[in-house]
């Protein structure tokens, strides 16, 4: 049974205001999959007996619980389909038509945490450019957790199942013990480094044609907020994009930022730089 | 929105449970079959035509390859997106269920988040950020 | 009596991983493996799902535990009350773990070979002894219940079998 309506809208109402995470209406199977097994520790029989426990008054450690289970960072591989459709379909062809072949395209996957984000762009230049087109991507966590796995590559089953189509699991991976290894191919347009993103940014950082920075502002506060686009600004070349997460926006924190609508992507590109050179072809 | 019409292929009852449950919630119309030949059965005989096949590999009277095999010959279901689920984990079965036409491969054990997430990439499920302006 | 063909069994704690993410992906409550002890009997009826891979390596995937336990792993699955699940579907579901464990197993050992459809043995005292030898096993306990997982080697024949059914 999904989730009731009345219990849907609630949560989602929940979430917005604690965690300005936005659950749209067809999210219900995310809220029945996450709110289940809290549920069934409380020994309650569903998800609905789960909700309605939350809502009495007093009762803030279910609702704690609730914005946890939903705001959990995901870790799949081409997470938001349609995000990673547009940028191979829209954002890619213009970012080869604006440069000589042999300049790399350099993209940062800002929070990369295990990986799967940058492995994922790799993937797809890869298959969509071929193996001769240069590019570099940085990913940057503040974990040194997660960025030990990322650089070593090494997935457990259930990770490789989330999302990554199978024929790049063909092409890219391997059996290692009850799990898989990414290949070498991969790994050497990839580096990943440990980045605080709340804090200056160390030396050392290259210009960036692509910044993804997706469902990572949520977590901090509006000056905060602020200061990371600004930062980021800094490093996006003349022309470049910043991809955000999909219900997130710079409106309203960074008026240093205009919308470009690409498909399913939005993408932002800073008004203070010359962007005729990309956005001229739009 | 038309429904989403799935069929789930697969020997075990339990399986079919979890799955049915799975799709149900994602808001798709389900129909259960035990075999390639059941599936084949009620696709025949169903007054709707079918979105999306979750397949078994390994079952009696007719396995899912051997199934994948006989909807890809046949044109009236040209239409219909094939993806196996199956506990079948080496690179070379992968292939071999590519190549028969199979378009997406699921390995069991999965989570619910991992079906979805498939079906997303094979454009079954609309992402909710497209629908509502954000 | 050594074969010429070496294949990359799993170890105790990886069969324990592979069966950590069957459980956690379709039962409620944790599994515990404790790699290397031997289980405690299981103090009623005991049930047994097995499947075989047959090829470049032969045995068999077996997992014994109580009826009180297979129970309750149906019930999970079919989110149905234990009383209202038919001795049917218990099979069903626990030749369903079995499988899926059988299949991460297969796909790790890394050699050619087909995996049965799975076997189920409803009271274990049925069970005539197989012609293999446990080469790696895993006990452990969920929600109280002790489950033991346990992978057999067929030492001798079954590759001249094999070859026959392959084809």
């Amino acid at each position: 049974m999904p989730v009731g309506a009345g219990q849907f809208t609630w949560v989602s109402e929940l979430v917005r205001r604690e965690a300005a995470i936005v659950l749209q209406p067809g999210k219900e199977y995310l809220v029945e999959a996450r709110l289940l097994p809290l549920a069934r520790a409380a020994g309650l029989p569903d998800t609905d007996s789960f909700v309605r426990e939350a809502q009495r008054p007093g009762n803030l450690a279910q609702r704690r619980a609730i914005v946890e289970a939903l705001t959990t960072n995901e870790t799949s591989w081409f997470r938001d389909a349609g995000v990673f459709e547009s940028f191979r379909k829209e954002m890619l062809p213009k970012l080869v038509a604006g440069r000589m072949a042999h300049q790399p395209i350099r993209i940062w996957s800002a929070a990369s945490s295990t990986g799967q984000e940058a492995y994922s762009l790799a993937m797809m230049i890869t298959e969509e450019l071929g193996p001769a087109r240069r590019f570099e991507i940085i990913g940057t966590d503040l974990s040194r957790g997660v960025l030990e796995q990322a650089r070593q590559g090494r997935y457990t089953q259930m990770e490789v199942n989330r999302g990554l189509p199978a024929r790049f699991m063909v092409q890219y991976f391997s059996r290692s013990g009850t799990g898989w290894q990414i290949s070498a191919e991969l790994q050497r347009n990839i580096q990943f480094r440990e980045l605080n993103l709340a804090t200056p940014f160390p030396p050392g950082l290259p210009t960036f044609d692509v910044v993804f920075l997706r469902n990572v502002l949520i977590y901090f506060d509006t000056s905060t907020k602020q200061a990371i686009l600004r930062r980021v600004r800094q490093v996006m070349a003349p022309g470049g994009w910043l991809i955000l997460g999909t219900a997130e926006t710079t409106r309203g924190i960074d008026d240093g930022f205009e919308l470009v609508r690409m498909g399913g992507l939005s993408a932002y590109q800073s008004v203070a730089s010359p962007s005729l050179m990309l956005s001229g072809r739009v | 929105m038309r429904n989403v019409y799935a069929i789930v292929i697969d020997d075990s009852s339990a399986m079919r449970m979890i799955l049915k449950r799975i799709v149900t919630n994602l808001g798709f119309d389900v129909t259960l079959a035990e075999h390639g030949r059941d599936a084949l059965e009620k696709m025949e005989s169903a007054d709707h035509a079918f979105d999306v096949a979750l397949i078994d590999w390994n079952m009696p009277e007719m396995n899912g390859l051997q199934y994948i095999q006989a909807v890809r010959d046949d044109p009236r279901y040209s239409a219909v997106t094939l993806m196996m689920v199956t506990t079948e984990s080496e690179q070379g079965q992968m292939v071999r269920a590519l190549a028969a036409g199979a378009h997406e491969y699921l390995i069991k054990p999965f989570t619910p988040d991992a079906v979805a997430e498939k079906l997303e990439l094979l454009g079954l499920i609309r992402p909710a950020y497209l629908t509502a302006g954000v | 009596m050594t074969e010429t063909i070496s294949p990359a069994l799993p170890s105790s704690v990886e069969l324990g991983e592979i069966v950590e993410q069957v459980w956690s992906s379709f039962l409620d409550g944790e599994i515990i493996s404790m790699p290397g002890e031997d289980a405690p009997p299981a103090h009623n009826q005991q049930m047994v799902a097995s499947v075989s891979i047959s090829g470049d390596w032969t045995g068999h995937l077996m997992i014994v535990t109580g009826k009180d336990c297979a129970e309750l792993i149906a019930s999970n699955m079919f989110q149905m009350e234990p009383d209202e699940i038919s001795t049917a579907e218990v099979a069903d579901a626990i030749g369903e773990i079995a499988n899926m464990v059988g299949g991460s197993v297969k796909g790790m050992v890394g050699v050619a070979a087909a995996l049965s459809l799975p076997q189920v043995v409803l009271d274990a005292s049925a069970l005539v002894n197989l012609d293999a030898r446990k080469v790696v096993s895993v006990s452990a306990q969920w929600n109280g219940h002790p489950v033991e997982i346990s992978l057999w080697e067929r030492s001798t024949v079954g590759r001249s079998e094999t070859a026959r059914k392959g084809a």
